[in-house]
């Protein structure tokens, strides 16, 4: 008994599994690490994307040296993809639309010249960054108009799926960014939390919040109902829903 | 007393590697030779030789001793580990001599080790797509290792997978409300008598509101009408309300 049926399953089974929505997820892990204080190396960070377009070749890659000769070997030719970006699949054999494979192409071939500066390097990814923001509201405009672009984004990689959210009831959206608070007033009988992640729309966009204090609350509640109405109008008109079967 | 000296003090690429192995003695040494000189054990480190030279899993440390190239295997990264270093009851003969079911297989960090022992299968049971493409990448070159990407919940599927194959090992790694369930089904489906487990169990998932104590007594109730508990370890300071448990189907 061998190991290669097993290995033919599983890439029948991770071809179904990989879609786009996942690649949009690991581009906002990848900015907050970005922006966050901890180091991150953007060499472990650039083998999450070749996970999806290239996952055979990811145990070759032991270098900053092995990337760049990695990529002149199965990089793609840049005025073909150009021209065929309508079509870009993966190893696996799954499609990417349009909008994801044309930037991703262009993010891998801009990765090939090796004698980038450093701040080339990280400004290929901010214009990633940047389609990616305007791909949301895009699909989620209205939503984001109530919540803010940045509490979205905190939500988002939080339950890190869009069919969850939308299942999701508002008092649990209410709550998402406070579960070490749920769980001591579960355990200790402490205050019940009133907000979690929400609390920042409120201190972002209210300034006097010295007579607003009595009403967080509140203001929580109203905000979580009405983001998770809007928010399951949305998704069940965008594109992303085509992934739902149930 | 005889000094064993440790000729390679530099990488095959010129890196430094460190002193722990220059001069060491004999006693010091909670050497644990199996007959291909597989596993070395030394105070707290574990090691476990490289299947294939100077190619890292994960980021680990390399060392050499008698010409021969070991990676480490870090205590707070796998609880496998933790447990061996906390106590001596765990069997090397059945991880090297036995068909093992591995529940619970990220990336493939504590697999790659048990891989370096084993010497006939290991099924390795992962759920998500992210870790399975790192784990389906391992098992192309290593050949021990057979992935599946499944529920562990669905064990019909499992056990048709597995085929003929009688496995004297399991292992299980998944923190949740079910592990207890999950175990008996997978005891009366697949198992046959007097097969080990090694169950890794995390309280906190199953209760967050009872004391430690309480959840422990309640799920070994659970257990002892299928199994017979042999020993329970405590994986502390490695991991926080993890026990391991040690288990024989009756």
């Amino acid at each position: 008994m061998k190991n290669e049926e097993f290995v033919k399953n599983c890439e029948k089974k991770l071809s179904n599994l990989v879609t786009e929505e996942k690649l949009i997820f690991t581009f906002l892990r990848i900015e907050r690490n970005f922006y966050a204080s901890k180091k991150y190396s953007l060499l472990d960070q650039i083998k999450e994307i070749f996970i999806y377009v290239y996952p055979e070749l990811i145990f070759e890659i032991k270098s900053k040296n092995d990337m760049f000769v990695f990529l002149k070997k199965y990089g793609i030719d840049k005025k073909k993809a150009l021209k065929d970006y309508k079509y870009v699949g993966t190893c696996f054999g799954v499609k990417l639309s349009e909008f994801m494979g044309r930037y991703i192409l262009l993010l891998i071939n801009s990765l090939s010249n090796r004698c980038m500066i450093k701040s080339e390097f990280r400004n290929k990814f901010k214009i990633m960054f940047n389609k990616i923001n305007l791909l949301l509201k895009s699909f989620f405009s209205k939503s984001i108009e109530i919540v803010g672009l940045k509490v979205f984004k905190l939500i988002l990689l939080k339950v890190k799926n869009f069919k969850k959210l939308s299942r999701l009831s508002s008092s649990k959206i209410q709550m998402l960014g406070a579960e070490k608070a749920l769980f001591r007033h579960i355990k200790m009988s402490y205050p019940v939390p009133k907000h979690g992640f929400i609390y920042f729309t409120i201190e972002d966009n209210i300034n006097n919040c010295n007579k607003i204090s009595n009403y967080e609350g509140k203001l929580a509640k109203k905000l979580a109902n009405s983001f998770s109405i809007t928010f399951r109008c949305e998704y069940f008109n965008s594109p992303m829903r085509k992934f739902d079967i149930d | 007393m005889k000094k064993i000296k440790c000729n390679n003090f530099k990488n095959s690429k010129g890196y430094k590697v460190s002193k722990n192995f220059k001069n060491f003695k004999k006693d010091d040494l909670n050497a644990f030779f199996n007959s291909n000189e597989l596993f070395i054990r030394k105070g707290k480190n574990i090691y476990t030789k490289n299947m294939f030279k100077s190619v890292k899993v994960y980021g680990e440390r390399l060392f050499y001793f008698k010409g021969f190239e070991f990676r480490e295997w870090n205590p707070y990264k796998s609880k496998l580990c933790a447990s061996i270093v906390k106590s001596d009851f765990i069997d090397f003969d059945l991880l090297s001599n036995s068909n093992i079911l591995y529940l619970g297989a990220s990336c493939g960090t504590t697999v790659s080790h048990i891989s370096d022992l084993n010497y006939k299968k290991i099924f390795s049971v992962e759920i998500s797509y992210e870790m399975g493409i790192q784990l389906v990448g391992l098992s192309r070159t290593r050949k021990n290792i057979f992935p599946i990407i499944e529920d562990a919940r669905n064990v019909l599927n499992i056990k048709k997978l597995i085929g003929s194959n009688r496995i004297g090992l399991v292992i299980l790694d998944i923190p949740g409300k079910f592990q207890v369930d999950l175990i008996n089904d997978i005891a009366i489906h697949i198992l046959k008598k007097h097969t080990i487990i090694y169950f890794s169990i995390k309280l906190s998932s199953i209760n967050s509101s009872k004391s430690l104590r309480e959840i422990l007594n309640i799920e070994l109730v659970k257990l002892k009408e299928i199994f017979d508990i042999k020993n329970i370890i405590s994986l502390e300071p490695f991991e926080k309300n993890h026990y391991m448990l040690i288990l024989r189907k009756k």
